[in-house]
């Protein structure tokens, strides 16, 4: 695996939002993922926080994870599939991942579903919202965020949305 | 010389539920918040406690009770949207610079700027200068929000109708909402804004 560590800031200088990102392209945009966020590919254990599951760990053989951890502690998981493109996108820490840059050119189409129609019938600390071609799943306080996008029209035969966590 | 900014809120409030009915039930009692059980403002939501409290322009009885503050026990601090507040209240500076938070909850996003505020609740005495944030999508001028609070997706809280409440009356048990903040400078978190410009900055606790 290339282990990929930049230098902060740097990377967001000159170029902003290239967020070549994530959310339906190929396994290769997880390294740039990785750049736009400042991450550190693989997850940083010593930094996940006690008392939750196991984070993204196959169990089945149709697809493979790759981990992302954010300068802040969170661990990203990129979905791929045997295509070789990541369907599905989740994270868990202290303070939310650029989610524009790890949604794509799927970010905006959740936005717009997001900010439009009643407030979240599920309360102010999580929310579900099903774009026409992305869904998105938030939960969290103030300590601890917790998210999940995946298109579901990509999601491999046989994956059960459970594995996705 | 300069004040230091207040960035923490504490807020200590037992409560006591009336249920579903639209009017208080209970006499106004010491260390008692009377919480009303509704859909909210727009009709819209699920069932959730609101209640109210009375702040006033710090050392002045220039006082406004505000009710509708959903009452959360998974945040902490008392955060009040623009719309709904009528009374001054002075906003945090550091130096030159106003102090706005962002805050991300599961399902949408707080932004503005941190004002101080005498609140009273609960029939307790008045809590002096308590750093409170005032919701207001936008501080410090229209369009400029900074690009961090916005990059999570979760709607940006607007208005009152929107979010369905006038206000977050936050009694999760922590003492400080940001620890953090203090040394780092995470997107959820505090920044020193211009009239044009807002940058992450760390924020003291304030004891």
């Amino acid at each position: 695996m290339i282990v990929v560590l930049f230098g902060g800031g740097l990377l967001l200088m000159g170029a902003p939002s290239i967020a070549r990102a994530t959310l339906g392209e190929p396994a290769a945009s997880v390294a740039a993922d990785a750049a736009q966020m400042n991450a550190a590919e693989g997850a940083n254990t010593a930094r996940l926080l006690p008392g939750l599951p196991a984070q993204n760990t196959p169990t089945s053989g149709n697809f493979t994870v790759e981990r992302l951890t954010t300068p802040e502690g969170t661990v990203v998981s990129e979905y791929i599939g045997q295509s070789g493109v990541v369907f599905a996108v989740t994270w868990r820490g202290p303070t939310p991942p650029d989610v524009a840059t790890l949604l794509g050119t799927y970010f905006k189409q959740y936005s717009d579903a997001a900010n439009t129609g009643a407030p979240s019938p599920l309360g102010l600390h999580a929310s579900s919202v099903h774009a026409s071609d992305v869904t998105v799943e938030t939960a969290g306080n103030m300590a601890l965020m917790w998210g999940r996008a995946y298109l579901p029209a990509a999601l491999p035969a046989g994956v059960n949305l459970s594995e996705i966590k | 010389m300069k004040p230091r900014k207040l960035t923490m809120f504490a807020i200590v409030a037992a409560m006591l539920a009336t249920l579903t009915s639209a009017s208080p039930v209970f006499a106004a009692a010491a260390n008692v918040l009377n919480v009303n059980v509704n859909h909210g403002i727009n009709g819209q939501g699920v069932d959730q406690p609101f209640g109210h409290v009375t702040v006033c322009t710090p050392g002045t009885n220039n006082c406004q009770r505000i009710g509708r503050l959903l009452i959360d026990t998974a945040s902490f601090g008392l955060r009040i949207f623009a719309q709904a507040l009528t009374v001054p209240l002075p906003t945090e500076k550091s130096g030159p610079d106003a102090i706005g938070e962002c805050v991300f909850f599961g399902s949408s996003t707080a932004w503005g700027r941190v004002a101080t505020a005498d609140v009273k609740m609960a029939g307790e005495p008045t809590i002096s200068n308590l750093p409170v944030q005032i919701i207001n999508p936008q501080f410090p001028s229209v369009g400029h929000r900074p690009a961090a609070c916005n990059r999570i997706g979760v709607p940006i809280a607007r208005n009152p109708l929107q979010a369905n409440f006038n206000g977050i009356l936050g009694v999760g048990l922590v003492q400080f909402d940001c620890p953090a903040c203090v040394s780092s400078t995470p997107a959820n978190g505090y920044y020193a804004c211009t009239s044009t410009n807002c940058t992450r900055t760390t924020e003291p606790l304030v004891l």
